[in-house]
């Protein structure tokens, strides 16, 4: 599985950031637990909540009236791994009811990934190739791509890091997205 | 500091740029929204859905499918057509796009006439039709609107249950209440019976007439029908619901499988007037630069060289959503490598992106198949598993005799295991 693009919680934020509306993604999630934390940052590089959402055991209008809860926020769903050859068809067939303004992120293995692509060739066809892997550090760079990240931004932005932090502390840090990035990678999402 | 905000200010602009290129190249943007924002070229598929809207225009009643591949532009051309009887003045037409209505998966009969009458109903009010009526004629058309409501919806009511009492005293009462449910035809799926279609024709009259009196045909589209998983599917849901709306001259335009043109399934086909097909546009510069029509048209053009463009054309295989798909993606990876255009090497690595997708799920049957597909041009398109490859893209048909692998897919194939 590792043939799809490699990608951080933050880079895969940036993508869904720039896309803007009706965004569909599936995230492969590695062997560990790394939900909370792809939750956490997700949010934070989208300077809002990611809603997670369960689709097992829902019925069909559930599910629909889960996603319209609110059309405009990131919904991750976490638990498509559980679907069947049969599953996958329902929710195929009904495509058109999960379009939504908002995101929508699949969060699934590499045996999710393989039966979405098996059974349900129109979910398939609008996630495209936007198919990723999170790290398998649960979401993180290695400290080394952190820190060569974090000298790009400074390099670019001509700007040092205890910089970055004083003006987010102070309230004036603009909220562009390079920014939220840098403080992630700076382990400060909190002041996103 | 000043150096900071210039910096800033720079990476803003080139954020905006990027989104307005996205927002251009959604492959996912509702496509009513892609058409009222002129993003669609009308002629890419030389003009289908006039076509579409001519016959059923000219011809009040006909039953017209329009079959295509995944993602290969179907809604759009219905949307086009919808729009076009509008503006002729003649027709109501009523685009149903039925999984926003109903589960798809457990539809039955029964289930596309009561969307079709609460689409009528409602476009009948909408366009206050109701305001010159006479109060009788109200009150018909108030109590069909009832009568459709509860066979799409359901009716819940209660009643008393009588007990089975020993001894009878006149002066008690012996017995409970219970509710009694009907299920609609939009929620809960249920069997229907030849004698709800019937039923369901007296109201839907009643609303039909009244739009023929405005000197109106109706013409209902049904989108989403094409997501069913078989032809036998596909008439099971459609036989008696199209056959009702074919008495009452009711025009239908329908999206169906793909697999209705192939093998056992153009038995069903044969049903209607006329079956349209889109097929994969051809991705040849020399054929006429469709593909490249699409992405100038979106200003998808102006942040990449002529070669990405030529490349990405190709990689899409003239499917229409992954031409969109394809461009959105390599300008996306522009994007997050910090690039101020979009280069050959994003575009590469969007189309490797989609080729391992397509790749995804192939078990050695089929990858043999299209394995002898792309070596030897051999495809039986009559062949089940054949069927199935065309349905879920990874085979495209240009014509009746041109059937190829989808070129994203191509160069990942693995060689067929030898057995």
């Amino acid at each position: 599985m590792t043939d799809f693009l490699t990608e951080p919680a933050f880079e895969i934020g940036r993508r869904l950031d720039i896309r803007g509306s009706s965004a569909w993604f599936v995230v492969l999630r590695p062997a560990e637990d790394a939900l909370e934390h792809f939750v956490t940052d997700l949010s934070a590089v989208l300077d809002q909540p990611v809603r997670v959402v369960r689709s097992s055991g829902s019925s069909f209008e559930k599910l629909r009236s889960d996603l319209r809860e609110s059309s405009i926020d990131p919904v991750l769903i976490t638990d498509l791994d559980e679907a069947d050859a049969e599953r996958w068809c329902a929710l195929d067939v009904n495509r058109s009811a999960w379009l939504r303004e908002g995101a929508v992120v699949l969060w699934l293995s590499a045996a999710g990934v393989t039966n979405l692509c098996s059974y349900a060739p129109n979910i398939r066809s609008i996630v495209g190739g936007s198919i990723f892997n999170l790290g398998t550090d649960g979401g993180a760079m290695t400290a080394a791509e952190r820190d060569r990240q974090i000298a790009d931004l400074e390099a670019h932005f001509e700007m040092k890091s205890a910089e970055v932090i004083r003006q987010a502390e102070s309230g004036v840090l603009p909220t562009e997205p390079h920014f939220v990035e840098w403080l992630v990678l700076l382990g400060r999402g909190d002041l996103v | 500091m000043p150096a900071t905000i210039s910096k800033s200010m720079q990476a803003s602009q080139r954020r905006e740029r990027f989104r307005e290129y996205m927002r251009k190249l959604n492959p996912t943007a509702p496509a009513r929204l892609t058409i009222d924002s002129g993003l669609v070229v009308e002629d890419l598929h030389g003009s289908l859905f006039k076509t579409l809207a001519a016959r059923a225009d000219l011809e009040p009643g006909s039953q017209q499918l329009l079959v295509g591949g995944t993602g290969s532009g179907k809604t759009t051309e219905l949307l086009l057509a919808e729009k076009w009887l509008e503006q002729q003045g003649q027709t109501l037409s009523l685009y149903i796009d039925i999984s926003f209505e109903t589960d798809l998966s457990g539809l039955n009969s029964g289930a596309l006439l009561a969307s079709f009458g609460l689409h009528l109903a409602k476009a009948y009010s909408r366009r206050g039709f109701e305001g010159d009526l006479d109060a009788a004629s109200k009150r018909i058309l108030k109590n069909a609107r009832s009568e459709i409501e509860e066979f799409a919806r359901g009716t819940t009511k209660t009643v008393w249950v009588r007990d089975e009492v020993q001894e009878y005293d006149p002066y008690e009462q012996y017995g409970h209440y219970v509710t009694e449910s009907v299920p609609g035809k939009l929620q809960p799926i249920f069997p229907a019976l030849q004698r709800d279609i019937q039923a369901i024709q007296l109201p839907l009259e009643a609303f039909l007439t009244a739009v023929q009196e405005r000197s109106l045909d109706i013409v209902t589209i049904f989108d989403g029908l094409d997501r069913l998983p078989s032809p036998d599917r596909f008439w099971t849901v459609v036989d008696q619901d199209f056959r009702a709306l074919r008495q009452m001259r009711v025009g239908v335009m329908a999206a169906a499988p793909q697999s209705i043109l192939y093998g056992q399934g153009r038995a069903v086909s044969e049903h209607f007037d006329r079956v349209h097909q889109i097929r994969a546009l051809s991705p040849d510069p020399e054929a006429g630069g469709h593909l490249k029509s699409v992405l100038s048209h979106r200003s998808g053009t102006d942040m990449m060289e002529q070669d990405v463009v030529e490349l990405i054309c190709e990689g899409s295989g003239g499917v229409l959503r992954d031409l969109i798909t394809l461009a959105r993606d390599a300008g996306e990876a522009a994007y997050i490598e910090g690039a101020e255009q979009i280069l050959f090497e994003h575009a590469v690595a969007a189309i490797k992106q989609l080729g391992e997708s397509c790749l995804r799920g192939l078990g050695p049957e089929q990858i043999g198949i299209l394995w002898r597909l792309k070596k030897e041009r051999s495809f039986d398109v009559a062949a089940n598993p054949n069927i199935e490859l065309l349905v879920t893209g990874r085979v495209l048909e240009y014509s009746a005799t041109d059937f190829r692998v989808h070129p994203a897919l191509a160069p990942l194939l693995p060689k067929p295991e030898t057995k």
